[in-house]
């Protein structure tokens, strides 16, 4: 009788703790998202399609030897040889698309105002709307489509200009947009770069006047996320020729999924053994170092997005839902996670609920300052409307969602 | 269990503390086995056989006229927490000392994977191993009261 009493009462102390953190033990793998690595696959190379403007006022680029010709030449050269592609095709835009080849080199050398006329097409207009849609039709699966362009706009003479530049913002939204559509993890990259120039600015009533200074112009880049973060990587920025990029605009849909977790130890707090990448229990005040305030770090992948170290960097770009927070990123520690950065949050006093941290999207502020939003006469390193054009593709971009990635902590 | 036990947790440390509730830092989930419970089985099942053992084994310094002073319980129980504390220093060294505690849970390290701090140390093993006297005592106080009372000769050991 003793004995199966104790027996009883043994079994009976013993099975609901263990049965418990079973439980918790099971459960806690389901939810999470696997650290994928976003490399492109050596075997899927993308055929690059490098669209050159021809419109006449391009002309002034590409009289002698210019920097626009020796930043092209280099740029397209150490695609080839970083081994990115093993297809690039070159061709001609104003109104048609003219094919120019694969010869780099004999494209180079055969820049010029007099090769431009010959090889035809309506050199007049500068309707980058349609250019843009031109190249997005043209821009398939597993193709990067790069634009080299003045971005000046024409609307010609009698036209109401800002409503012809309010036009064309809308029309590459809507290019861009339908383009997506088809393309969701479509990217493109802005590089605003510089080069003398001499030749004829066509105003925008088309009328000539005559200059022979430097210019800007602009690269564009349009394809698959992966596939443009990849580029970035075998061709930096750094590698450019010339003066070198002046600045960078970027634009990519909006990623949820992207992997972070809460880092252990980085504060005093527990981590919730069900959801520990994302939810912390027992927060309290940091009894380690000087300041002890409340606080919690979590590493992220912040990578794919084209953005430089920077923008990443810089709390501006990022936007909490608790303004009591405050915020500061440093770059991770090695890992295999793919965690590219440490976002360390504090705060006055212990809180409960969900934080948010949104990376937002942002259009730069080089925008506006080289936007010339007159275009009756050339004025030194601005383009007359290119605000409406990258405006456009931004739009495009954040019609639904205004930021890259999001990340929501438990505060329990 | 594991919340019995990091009601010590501020003497053998939080990160050998995540390491025992079974954190990954390969996964960053907790997916490895809860060592808290095997531990805490272990304890629970050895101090209720030297309970079972003082109050009803017939034989010298156990269920014996001479053993039911209060200090005889208390050697049992002495006794049954050394052995506990042993278990939790020697499973918690050995993983310490063959590299089974996760990198993350070690150390801290910069951004250029460079040891910043140490954050397991031998003595947070020793610390552990305390706790666990500490638990097991627990344990070996309660089946001492729910066993006793049908014990012939130590029914009123300790107290009572």
């Amino acid at each position: 009788m003793n004995k199966t009493l104790i027996i009883s009462i043994a079994v009976f102390l013993l099975l609901p703790g263990c049965n418990n953190e079973r439980k918790k033990v099971n459960t806690l793998t389901a939810p999470l998202i696997p650290a994928v690595p976003t490399k492109v696959s050596a075997s899927n190379k993308p055929s690059v399609n490098v669209y050159v403007e021809n419109s006449g006022s391009m002309d002034g680029y590409v009289r002698g030897i210019t920097d626009f010709e020796q930043i092209v030449y280099n740029y397209l050269t150490d695609i080839i040889i970083s081994d990115f592609t093993d297809s690039l095709n070159l061709f001609y835009i104003n109104s048609d698309i003219i094919p120019q080849g694969s010869d780099i080199s004999d494209f180079i050398e055969r820049l010029e105002p007099s090769t431009f006329r010959i090889r035809g097409g309506n050199r007049g207009i500068s309707d980058i709307s349609n250019v843009l849609k031109t190249v997005l039709s043209e821009t398939q699966e597993n193709e990067i489509a790069i634009l080299v362009t003045d971005g000046i706009f024409s609307p010609g003479i009698g036209k109401d200009a800002a409503q012809y530049l309010n036009n064309q913002q809308i029309g590459i939204k809507r290019t861009f947009a339908e383009h997506l559509k088809t393309y969701p993890n479509t990217s493109v990259l802005i590089y605003h770069l510089s080069s003398q120039f001499e030749g004829y600015y066509y105003n925008r009533e088309d009328s000539r006047i005559y200059i022979n200074s430097q210019r800007p112009f602009y690269i564009w880049i349009i394809g698959n996320s992966e596939q443009l973060d990849n580029l970035c990587h075998k061709v930096p920025t750094s590698k450019f020729k010339g003066n070198g990029i002046q600045n960078i605009f970027t634009v990519s849909r909006s990623n949820e999924n992207k992997n972070f977790a809460i880092k252990l130890g980085s504060g005093n707090f527990d981590l919730d053994k069900k959801s520990p990448k994302n939810t912390i229990m027992h927060w309290k005040k940091d009894k380690k170092g000087s300041q002890n305030s409340p606080r919690f770090s979590i590493d992220a992948n912040l990578s794919g997005f084209l953005l430089d170290e920077s923008y990443l960097k810089d709390t501006a770009n990022y936007e909490l839902n608790n303004k009591d927070f405050k915020m500061s990123i440093t770059k991770a520690v090695i890992n295999n996670f793919g965690y590219t950065h440490t976002l360390i949050l504090s705060s006055p006093r212990v809180q409960k609920g969900i934080i948010t941290i949104k990376l937002k999207t942002k259009i730069p502020g080089w925008v506006v300052e080289v936007n010339d939003d007159d275009g009756s006469s050339p004025i030194a390193d601005k383009t007359y409307g290119i605000k409406y054009q990258i405006h456009g593709v931004y739009e495009a971009f954040t019609i639904n969602k205004d930021f890259y990635t999001e990340i929501k902590i438990n505060i329990k | 269990m594991g919340t019995i036990y990091c009601w010590f947790e501020s003497l053998f440390g939080q990160n050998l503390g995540e390491y025992l509730w079974g954190y990954s830092c390969d996964t960053q989930v907790y997916s490895n086995k809860n060592l808290f419970n095997s531990i805490g089985l272990i304890a629970i099942l050895i101090s209720l056989i030297f309970v079972l053992a003082y109050y009803y084994l017939p034989l010298k310094f156990f269920n014996h006229p001479r053993s039911n002073r209060w200090w005889n319980w208390l050697i049992i129980l002495l006794l049954s927490g050394i052995i506990n504390f042993l278990i939790g220093y020697g499973w918690t060294i050995n993983d310490f000392l063959n590299g089974n505690i996760g990198d993350c849970l070690m150390y801290t390290r910069d951004s250029d994977g460079n040891i910043v701090s140490q954050l397991i140390y031998k003595k947070d093993c020793w610390l552990f191993g305390l706790s666990c006297f500490f638990i097991s005592s627990m344990f070996f106080i309660v089946w001492s009261y729910i066993l006793k009372w049908w014990s012939r000769n130590c029914r009123h050991s300790p107290i009572f």
